[in-house]
């Protein structure tokens, strides 16, 4: 599942489950290449869930989460914050850390 | 513009990009349209996919999804519901490769590090993928660079084709152009230009928030910038001054590649787009050199 999630609705959709929070804004060049690599890791693993976090929609988020650069990727098992990762990634170094972090 | 390379330096560009290229990280081709219109068409229809459950009478297959129960002396392999989908790895390939074949309710032993894992298939589910439609892409609310809202399958993926291919040479460029600047030697950047190009890069934000946000810089900015202090125009204007100084390095360094003198229409200071057009010219020169690879 996909969705685009607001600061205040971001604990109750996260709360459950494997997420990928991806903070971005609409005109960040890595953003769009680290999304490219998502979309095909949500295709062939439909389990996994992604919040887009747009941080400029949602400037709230830069202060709650420390986020300074964009893109910046939290990863969240059941709500908590398991892992983070700044910049666009290659689909390996991505799937290293979900496995990491989704099965432990 | 004031601010020069010496006059004797020389930038071999060939060296730095084939550098890029040997580094395992490296993008060393574009795209080839098979590939970008199966991306547009992922990108399309991600929101939309729906795991069903498979009927208990058929097997599982590679790409399906399975819950399981995992029993290991290994943590990661004890388990009383986990969540894989088979075939890609991401939780054990042996073991995922082991479910593939089995039913829901079958049993399976496998080895992993050694130690033996039982594993009981729950649930399988397999992907329901749509076909794109025009109303997914509306729904998607995606807008072309220009600011028009995309409204079909067809719009989405010239928009897929353009980004991507710019996005694949942007990266390249990043890299090779942050490789030149690191070797570039000081550069003491006029003050002059620094005014000059942000007095530019004020009236391009003037002009490009009345016209798309209908909202006046000079009367308020946005909250998003209103960080460290900055609280009006010209304090954005004034904190980007280290970006001035980068944005001149760069426009010399791919003006003395691509071998145009800096004046007039490719001075930098001649009006604020002259570094993006610079880039795409570069760009250009990637993805010939990338093509005839």
């Amino acid at each position: 599942m996909t969705l685009f999630v607001e600061e205040k609705d971001f604990d109750e959709v996260t709360k459950e489950g494997f997420w990928i929070a991806d903070f971005m804004t609409d005109h960040c060049g890595p953003c769009k290449m680290l999304d490219m690599v998502l979309t095909d890791i949500i295709f062939d693993n439909p389990e996994i869930n992604l919040a887009k976090c747009d941080i400029e929609k949602s400037p709230a988020y830069q202060e709650r989460f420390g986020v300074t650069g964009t893109p910046t990727l939290l990863f969240m098992l059941d709500g908590e914050i398991k892992s983070t990762l700044t910049g666009s990634q290659p689909r390996d170094v991505l799937e290293t850390v979900i496995s990491e972090t989704m099965y432990g | 513009m004031r601010t020069q390379l010496p006059a004797d330096y020389t930038i071999d560009y060939d060296r730095h990009f084939n550098a890029y290229l040997e580094k395992p990280e490296a993008i060393t081709s574009i795209p080839t349209e098979t590939e970008l219109m199966e991306l547009a068409h992922k990108a399309i229809v991600r929101d939309q996919l729906v795991l069903a459950p498979v009927p208990m009478s058929e097997a599982a297959l590679t790409g399906d999804t399975a819950v399981l129960k995992v029993n290991s002396v290994i943590p990661r392999f004890n388990k009383e519901r986990v969540t894989a989908t088979l075939g890609r790895g991401l939780y054990s390939r042996e073991l995922e490769d082991a479910v593939i074949g089995l039913k829901a309710g079958d049993r399976v032993n496998v080895t992993i590090n050694g130690e033996p894992v039982e594993v009981l298939v729950l649930e399988l589910k397999r992907k329901q993928v749509p076909q794109p439609t025009d109303e997914m892409v509306v729904a998607m609310e995606v807008k072309s660079a220009d600011g028009k809202p995309l409204k079909t399958v067809r719009e989405y993926e010239d928009y897929i084709r353009d980004e991507k291919v710019m996005t694949v040479l942007a990266e390249i460029n990043y890299y090779v152009a942050s490789s030149i600047m690191e070797e570039l030697p000081e550069i003491v950047c006029s003050e002059e230009d620094i005014r000059v190009l942000g007095e530019l890069e004020k009236e391009y934000f003037i002009k490009l928030f009345l016209e798309t946000e209908k909202t006046d810089l000079r009367e308020g900015i946005p909250e998003s910038w209103k960080l460290d202090g900055i609280e009006t125009l010209d304090d954005f204007i004034n904190a980007r001054r280290e970006w001035y100084e980068i944005k001149i390095k760069q426009c010399l360094m791919f003006l003395s590649i691509l071998g145009l003198p800096c004046e007039g229409a490719t001075d930098p200071l001649d009006h604020y787009e002259v570094l993006q057009e610079l880039q795409l010219k570069i760009f250009d020169l990637i993805k010939d050199k990338l093509e005839r690879r």
